[in-house]
């Protein structure tokens, strides 16, 4: 089963129209005509993260996530074209199995424990990097010492399907989402979860484990690096935000489809 | 005229800076025929990644020489330079010693040849006299800034074995084939913002001997990656490689290729084939 993520952000003065357009427009056309293959529409809306947790390629409005039982062909297939927005917002989208291709850290809780924040990101490896390598370095060397961060909760990653799923639905060609707005090429999803942003920002900034950097961090053969923690750039090669544990919207059931 | 990069006081001091400024050669007019902006081939006769084995085989392909694109939008092109004078041994050296300084990489072709850059780790394996000649490409990652036809794009071209990209390695020896200087990259325009889409491709040159010198047997596959020594197909629902973008590709080839098989016996012999 495949897992569709999209994360968006959004300027605070398009949320008005954009709530309405998501809710009225968008979600219900995604339910009404994909419902019969989609098992869950989901969507959380992103938290009000301090200053210091936007660091990371923050994006500040949702996360969506479709699960598929089955995929169905892309292309219009009998639907008119989606809504447009009112406003086109950044936009990251990528696609992953359902479960979680490893489980590193914390399954070994119970779900009715203190409840937690999930710090979700997306990332890729920079430029010039082989896939097989950045994994090696994150799975083998990162990973290991993520899991000694004071106050880790949980921690688990999807490795991102490829080729990219085609969805189905299409634009209208004159009213498509435009490219520089729509960030597409990722490897990975992870989550790490914390009790608070407290313990965020314990774990993550003020007593962190040591850490190895990856080759990437430190040859300058790689652009657009850095050379500390989560050595991936944000806004380039990590995106990132703050997600509670139940989502705020599930479309399947909200939703009350009223069009054609 | 076209406009080289100037070189810097210390390339210029270099006794084989003179290949750099030395006129290039008109391309192969035959080949550039074959893949003219109205020469676009039948895609049935084109060979898909997943068939690159096909290589291996005696004889030639139906079209050796063309581009199209493929009905999954992906870019095709295959080119068969012929390069008189020119032995397996200057290749193998040109694949190593071109990636260590930017000046290497314009002699090929200075029209469109800006830069080249290695990682510290790649350039200490290409340096290692303990490496193998014919293997100080595998592995390494280049980033070329060149011209390929749509003006100057930033090229992370990741070099494999011939094993990686899908070659019977049993088969994998003379006559079938002499050398293959291969692998996948990404590309994008320079200076491009660092977030945006990356366009990938798969790369082989396949390099037979023939009398009097070797033929480059050249296949790209335009947005197609490498994962896990299987050929992927990494374009979204409906996205074509554009035309004018295959078509350069094809071109550049021809310029490329005819230029460096006329300097790459002289400045071979010149360097005596030593690494630096």
């Amino acid at each position: 089963m495949i897992k569709n993520i999209v994360m968006m952000s959004l300027p605070i003065d398009d949320i008005a129209e954009m709530e309405r357009w998501y809710y009225r427009d968008h979600s219900s056309e995604i339910a009404r005509r994909y419902g019969p293959w989609l098992q869950r529409h989901e969507s959380y809306v992103a938290l009000n993260a301090p200053a210091d947790a936007r660091e990371y390629g923050f994006y500040d409005w949702r996360v969506t996530e479709t699960y598929w039982r089955e995929v169905p062909e892309p292309g219009p297939k009998g639907a008119y074209c989606f809504t447009p927005a009112p406003v086109w917002n950044p936009i990251v989208a990528c696609a992953v199995p359902a479960q979680p291709t490893e489980d590193f850290f914390g399954w070994d809780g119970f779900a009715t424990d203190r409840a937690c924040i999930r710090w979700y990101q997306i990332f890729r490896y920079p430029l010039g990097v082989r896939l097989e390598e950045g994994e090696d370095w994150y799975l083998n060397v990162h990973v290991p010492e993520v899991m000694k961060q004071p106050g880790l909760r949980r921690f688990f990653s999807h490795k991102a399907v490829k080729p990219p799923v085609p969805l189905p639905g299409m634009w209208h060609p004159d009213a498509t989402p435009p490219d520089e707005l729509m960030m597409v090429q990722w490897d990975r999803v992870s989550e790490l979860w914390y009790d608070s942003f407290s313990a965020w920002r314990n774990a993550v900034i003020d007593d962190p484990p040591a850490y190895t950097p990856p080759e990437w961090a430190t040859d300058p053969f790689y652009p657009h690096t850095i050379d500390r923690f989560p050595f991936f750039k944000p806004g380039v090669d990590l995106v990132s935000t703050f997600l509670l544990e139940r989502p705020s919207d599930e479309f399947l059931r909200d939703t009350r489809y009223y069009l054609p | 005229m076209v406009k080289i990069r100037e070189l810097t006081a210390e390339e210029k001091a270099k006794p084989y800076s003179k290949y750099y400024y030395r006129p290039v050669d008109d391309p192969d007019p035959e080949l550039m025929g074959l893949v003219g902006a109205d020469r676009a081939m039948d895609p049935a006769q084109a060979l898909y990644p997943e068939d690159i084995d096909r290589l291996l085989d005696p004889g030639y392909m139906e079209v050796e020489t063309g581009w199209c694109n493929l009905p999954n939008g992906a870019g095709y092109i295959c080119v068969n330079n012929k390069m008189p004078g020119v032995t397996v041994d200057m290749l193998d050296w040109w694949f190593a010693w071109h990636s260590l300084a930017g000046m290497h990489y314009g002699i090929w072709y200075p029209p469109g040849h800006f830069d080249i850059t290695i990682s510290e780790k790649d350039r200490a394996r290409v340096l290692d006299p303990a490496v193998p000649i014919k293997e100080k490409i595998y592995g390494r990652t280049d980033h070329v800034v060149e011209d390929v036809g749509t003006g100057p794009e930033d090229i992370f071209i990741f070099f494999c074995h011939p094993a990686e990209l899908g070659f019977d390695m049993d088969r994998f020896h003379p006559p079938n084939v002499a050398a293959v200087y291969g692998g996948y990259g990404l590309d994008m325009p320079q200076n491009a913002e660092p977030w945006q889409i990356r366009a990938p491709a798969i790369m082989c040159h396949f390099i037979r001997e023939i009398p009097g010198g070797v033929e480059f047997r050249t296949r790209f596959w335009m947005g197609y990656t490498l994962i896990d020594r299987k050929p992927v197909m990494m374009l979204p629902y409906g996205v074509k490689v554009p035309a004018v973008a295959i078509q350069g590709l094809a071109e550049h080839n021809v310029r490329e290729y005819t230029n460096l098989r006329n300097v790459l016996p002289e400045i071979y012999a010149e360097l005596g084939g030593r690494i630096p």
